[in-house]
């Protein structure tokens, strides 16, 4: 697989949320307005590149019987360390985003790729997964928002759409609302690839 | 067996390592987390009294902190404002009132007369719904406050209430569009905190603490109730004495 393969697979072949499917929890929570997902990406994105690089480091020296809980401590790490910095930093993304942020610990999208990938690939190679991947976790978490932002509270990235009096469907940006467009999502996105197999069915 | 020894012996390592790294991070971040909290906490204050001081002099009021008992044994702070030094009477207080909104703890900086009469209000701190509860600190567009905390002005701060569960009260505040339970968390926790407040400013004798706020690194509680017992008994043996 090269380089470029590598880097995009996260986009959309194999995007971490739409068709690997992880992350999901915090996928549904933080999507409802397109900063918080941004700053989420970001910072689950800087927390996956650490983590990958450093697990692909010390794999030789790990032992098997305890990688989880070393990968758990690495991944403890990285994440407070963006917790700190947003809260030091970014104050009002860090309010916003509240709990997710030190829920990063526990977003499978990151011990995944640690176990999947950096533990059986070279540095360089997971770094780039890592980095793939994390930039499709954050267009996954932007399409999401984007939409719920808008359809929700008439808003892009803040600026009012439809005036002020706009008073949208409110479930979008409460929990159903998630549900409801991560299936939304899914459905297009399989809807898509049904398509175009049967199209490449009907060459043969 | 020897084994068990090694491997708990590695993670006890990368845990030493993980933790000496967060140390040394948090030394840089510490200061600028705590230079912000001041800052805000400042920012709020001088808020919250624009209106009831005028604003050229707000920087130069004095706040007395003071302690309330929130619980027993358990004390927040709050503060008592004078316009200056040579004042004698205070002239607003400030308080956090801290109440269970919907998903969490909503955090409110209220500023009342002497009068309890609310001068304004702040939602310093939620964790309520984007779009319901949330909305308790959005800004309207052309607004320069949050249409919400508007609607505290000159309410009685003991009697606040949300409409729903009095609307015959001259301080009823309406609620907000689908988030009654953050409108009634937060006129609860105004009232509640007021009421300590009052109690508080009713036992209380002249001069437990002045500083002002911004100087003060610690405080010492248990230093100033034994202060504040010592000037009470005095207090009252200067009355007996005077039967």
């Amino acid at each position: 697989m090269n380089f470029i393969q590598n880097f995009t697979k996260g986009f959309f072949k194999e995007n971490p949320v739409f068709v690997i499917g992880l992350g999901l929890c915090a996928t549904l929570a933080v999507t409802t307005s397109l900063i918080n997902a941004i700053g989420m990406g970001a910072a689950t994105t800087f927390v996956l590149i650490g983590s990958s690089v450093l697990v692909s480091i010390v794999k030789k020296v790990t032992p098997n019987d305890i990688r989880i809980p070393i990968f758990v401590v690495m991944i403890a790490t990285f994440t407070t360390i963006v917790d700190l910095s947003m809260k030091a930093w970014f104050p009002a993304l860090s309010s916003s985003l509240g709990i997710f942020i030190p829920l990063i610990v526990v977003n499978c999208i990151i011990l995944g790729r640690a176990e999947a990938y950096a533990f059986k690939n070279s540095v360089w190679d997971s770094a780039v997964d890592a980095l793939g991947m994390g930039v499709g976790f954050t267009i996954a978490l932007s399409l999401m928002s984007g939409f719920r932002e808008i359809i929700g509270s008439g808003t892009f990235f803040g600026f009012p759409l439809f005036g002020s009096g706009y008073k949208g469907p409110l479930m979008m940006i409460l929990p159903p609302g998630g549900f409801l467009m991560l299936g939304l999502i899914l459905a297009f996105i399989n809807w898509n690839r049904l398509r175009k197999s049967n199209k490449s069915g009907g060459a043969k | 067996m020897g084994n068990i020894f090694k491997l708990a012996a590695i993670l006890f390592l990368v845990g030493g390592i993980a933790a000496g790294s967060l140390a040394f991070f948090n030394s840089f971040t510490k200061p600028a987390i705590e230079k912000l909290k001041l800052e805000s906490e400042t920012k709020a204050r001088e808020y919250v009294l624009n209106g009831l001081v005028p604003e050229d002099k707000i920087k130069g009021v004095i706040y007395e902190k003071d302690s309330l008992e929130i619980q027993k044994g358990s004390y927040e702070f709050f503060y008592k404002v004078k316009e200056n030094e040579s004042a004698s009477n205070h002239i607003a207080y400030i308080f956090l009132a801290k109440g269970s909104g919907f998903s969490g703890v909503v955090e409110t900086m209220v500023c009342t007369d002497a009068q309890f009469k609310i001068n304004r209000i702040k939602v310093l701190k939620h964790t309520e719904t984007p779009g319901l509860g949330a909305e308790a600190q959005t800004i309207k567009y052309g607004d320069k406050e949050p249409f919400f905390e508007t609607w505290f002005k000159e309410k009685n701060s003991l009697k606040v209430v949300v409409e729903k569960d009095d609307s015959s009260s001259p301080d009823k505040v309406q609620s907000l569009t689908g988030a009654t339970i953050t409108t009634r968390a937060i006129c609860k926790s105004i009232s509640a905190y007021t009421e300590l407040v009052k109690k508080n400013i009713e036992n209380s004798v002249p001069v437990v603490y002045i500083g002002d706020a911004d100087t003060v690194v610690s405080y010492d509680h248990e230093k100033a109730m034994a202060q504040q017992d010592s000037i009470r008994k005095a207090n009252a043996q200067v009355t007996e004495g005077g039967k």
